[in-house]
């Protein structure tokens, strides 16, 4: 943590991004998907903020949306001082150096028809960094020994190298045009223990390395824990609750964040919990209930909720939480009561 | 006797890139009431084990070379396939981690429900339709009556598993086998599902065999673990025991990898290297080359260590419980508490 406030190098204000449902011979739409329903949070410099969420709840929407690998319908994405939506084409190529990409699965996300080099290299051609394919790839070898693989590697195809080495490849590539802001969607989900330890602790690494700041796109709580600075959790669309992450661990204010935290399975056995067993699914984004999008398997809802939208209520520095009962909830409560599951 | 023994077993597959010793050597035992964690990275032989149990090991190129497993006292390697089809989906039952892929997309899930009741037990169809209502109501599907005339793809990914769940326990098995059944779910559906198992569990009194990669989950659900490295067991504990004081280095590392056991944003443990695919297994210890206690010792196949209460380490330089509690508590302050 940096001690004087710096300007926040990505700013989302109301980010909007629905999918059209067409049905029936003429195609007519009879709907939307409402995969990101008005967000806004910042990141700061040297930042990493997390969104978690369920599957569905538009997490990974919302981080494609913000570097327009899907094109937003409204709202802004400040970036390094540039609004991204409002970019052309030109502007928006050449502002992709600033803002990258790690995916979470490294198998599908590197052209297997490409060599490493070309892969790592090919950006820093195509954006002018350097001049020569023999540049890029000297720079692609001493990329590639940074995230700590064989520089002799550049010759090779994807399919030779494990899951945990094709995420460093695509750490790599994501970091060679030296970019101020990254999103990791799910970049460690799919990596087994102890290559998970080994690619957290590159990217915290490299954050320090390159002032990077980074949007991380997971479901694994034990993982923002380990790495955020930030956390927004996100519910059908919408952000429920957004804090620190010390405060979202030790006083997590939303029901549903309150529900997520206890549903996570801790590696204690001596501490066996009663869980927050949570109602039914996550209902579908299409028609997404109205006022309260929790409310349908909230254990305080109340009349209100079914017919407001609850507005973001500051409760402390930093810490916001939408929820029309959230004085009530310093307390975490015990829904397993009225779990309609047979135990 | 133990419900579930299984002895030196050996699965074995044979390719192109010649004989890959997937599982070699595997050994551990199931109590009729008890769950028994089964954790290891990809590529341990944790699913191939489980395929083994019930011989679903596709042949070929997979065989079972060697070992027993016996079944209340029968050897399933050895059953005749008749009398093994009267074992499975019956004595024991298997739930797979993908219930998107496991269901057959062109019957109604009443129909799959039924097919094992009518398969095992001497019922007409009304009363195996009885049955199977019955046992998807257990697992909670609402409105169950309607849901049971549905197809798979009207249901959502926790609503499947259910339904595999109360597939696989309509005859009411003795042994269930769950590989990764929580895995691709989310985490509040994941809590309800093991709840789910661990109350039917209670009031079946079945064993419970569950695999995964997610040690949350077994220091949760588990009463017992094995560990699983490269096709052979490195350690096998109650799981208090485990997690408490594990002996094994590979156990330690991996227990010491946890991003949860840690103080936030500090560098992680991390044990050196990748998980070796089945062609580049080390021989000896196949732990050696990335154990930070390896020697010359390790090029021989570690001897087992029996450290009481059922805690037994394959291991030439096991950890003793001083060494062990230090280096995984150390991690563990300031963790998530």
């Amino acid at each position: 943590m940096t001690a004087e406030p710096r300007p926040p190098v990505v700013q989302v204000k109301d980010l909007v991004k629905h999918f059209p449902v067409y049905k029936g011979l003429f195609r007519r739409q009879v709907g939307s998907v409402k995969a990101v329903d008005g967000i806004s949070f910042d990141i700061q410099g040297g930042e990493t903020v997390a969104m978690v969420g369920e599957s569905g709840c538009g997490k990974t929407t919302a981080g494609r949306a913000m570097l327009r690998l899907i094109e937003p319908d409204s709202g802004e994405v400040w970036v390094s001082g540039r609004n991204v939506p409002d970019l052309d084409r030109d502007a928006l190529r050449n502002w992709r150096q600033k803002m990258q990409i790690i995916f979470q699965d490294p198998y599908s996300s590197l052209n297997p028809r490409q060599t490493i080099g070309q892969i790592i290299g090919g950006g820093l051609l195509l954006h002018g960094i350097v001049q020569t394919a023999a540049e890029a790839e000297d720079r692609a070898k001493e990329l590639l020994e940074r995230v700590g693989l064989q520089p002799r590697y550049t010759s090779r195809y994807p399919h030779e190298f494990s899951g945990g080495q094709r995420q460093r490849i695509g750490i790599a590539r994501a970091v060679a045009l030296n970019p101020d802001f990254i999103v990791c969607d799910e970049a460690v989900s799919a990596l087994d223990v102890s290559v998970q330890a080994q690619v957290i602790n590159l990217l915290l690494d490299l954050k320090d390395e390159f002032d990077l700041c980074y949007l991380f796109v997971t479901h694994d709580l034990s993982v923002v824990r380990h790495i955020a600075d930030h956390v927004v959790v996100m519910y059908l669309g919408q952000i429920v609750e957004r804090a620190s992450r010390a405060d979202i661990y030790a006083r997590p204010r939303h029901p549903y964040t309150q529900a997520l935290l206890s549903a996570a399975p801790r590696t204690d056995p001596h501490k066996r919990r009663k869980r927050v067993i949570l109602p039914g699914d996550v209902p579908s984004p299409i028609n997404p209930p109205a006022g309260c999008r929790f409310h349908t398997r909230c254990p305080l809802a109340g009349p209100r909720c079914s017919a407001e939208r609850p507005a973001a209520h500051r409760i402390a520095d930093d810490h916001y939480v939408a929820c029309h009962f959230y004085e009530d909830t310093t307390d975490p409560i015990d829904v397993t009561a009225s779990s309609p599951y047979p135990r | 006797m133990a419900l579930l023994e299984v002895k030196d077993l050996k699965t074995w597959f044979y390719t192109d890139d010649g004989v890959l010793r997937s599982v070699d050597g595997v050994s551990f035992e199931i109590d009729r009431g008890e769950t028994l964690g089964v954790v290891g990275e990809s590529g341990c032989g944790k699913s191939v084990t489980a395929m083994s149990i019930l011989r679903l090991i596709p042949q070929p190129p997979g065989r079972i070379v060697g070992g027993q497993i016996l079944f209340e006292g029968r050897d399933l390697v050895t059953l005749p396939i008749k009398e093994l089809r009267k074992v499975r989906g019956n004595d024991i039952s298997v739930i797979f981690q993908e219930p998107m892929t496991s269901l057959n997309p062109v019957y109604t899930v009443g129909d799959q429900t039924m097919e094992a009741i009518l398969l095992h037990q001497s019922v007409d169809e009304d009363e195996a339709r009885a049955i199977a209502l019955d046992m998807l109501k257990r697992v909670g599907i609402p409105a169950a009556e309607t849901r049971i005339d549905e197809y798979p793809h009207q249901m959502s990914g926790g609503m499947k598993q259910r339904v595999m769940i109360a597939m696989a326990l309509s005859c009411k098995p003795k042994l269930l086998i769950a590989d990764e059944p929580t895995t691709a779910l989310d985490v509040t559906i994941q809590a309800q599902i093991l709840e789910l198992l661990q109350d039917l569990q209670q009031s079946e009194g079945m064993g419970i065999m569950l695999i995964t990669h997610d040690l949350g989950v077994v220091a949760e659900t588990c009463d017992r673990v094995v560990v699983l490295y490269a096709g052979q067991v490195a350690e096998t504990a109650d799981t208090g025991a485990l997690f408490d004081h594990p002996a094994h280095p590979y156990t330690v590392g991996l227990l010491r990898s946890l991003p949860d056991r840690a103080p936030p944003g500090s560098r992680l443990y991390t044990i050196e290297g990748m998980v070796p695919s089945p062609q580049d297994f080390p021989t000896g210890c196949r732990f050696r080359t990335r154990c930070p206690h390896a020697s010359e010792a390790c090029a021989e196949l570690p001897p087992v260590h029996d450290l009481g209460d059922g805690h037994r380490v394959w291991c030439h330089h096991p950890l003793s419980r001083e060494d062990a509690r230090a280096l995984t508590a150390e991690r563990t302050e300031g963790g998530w508490q």
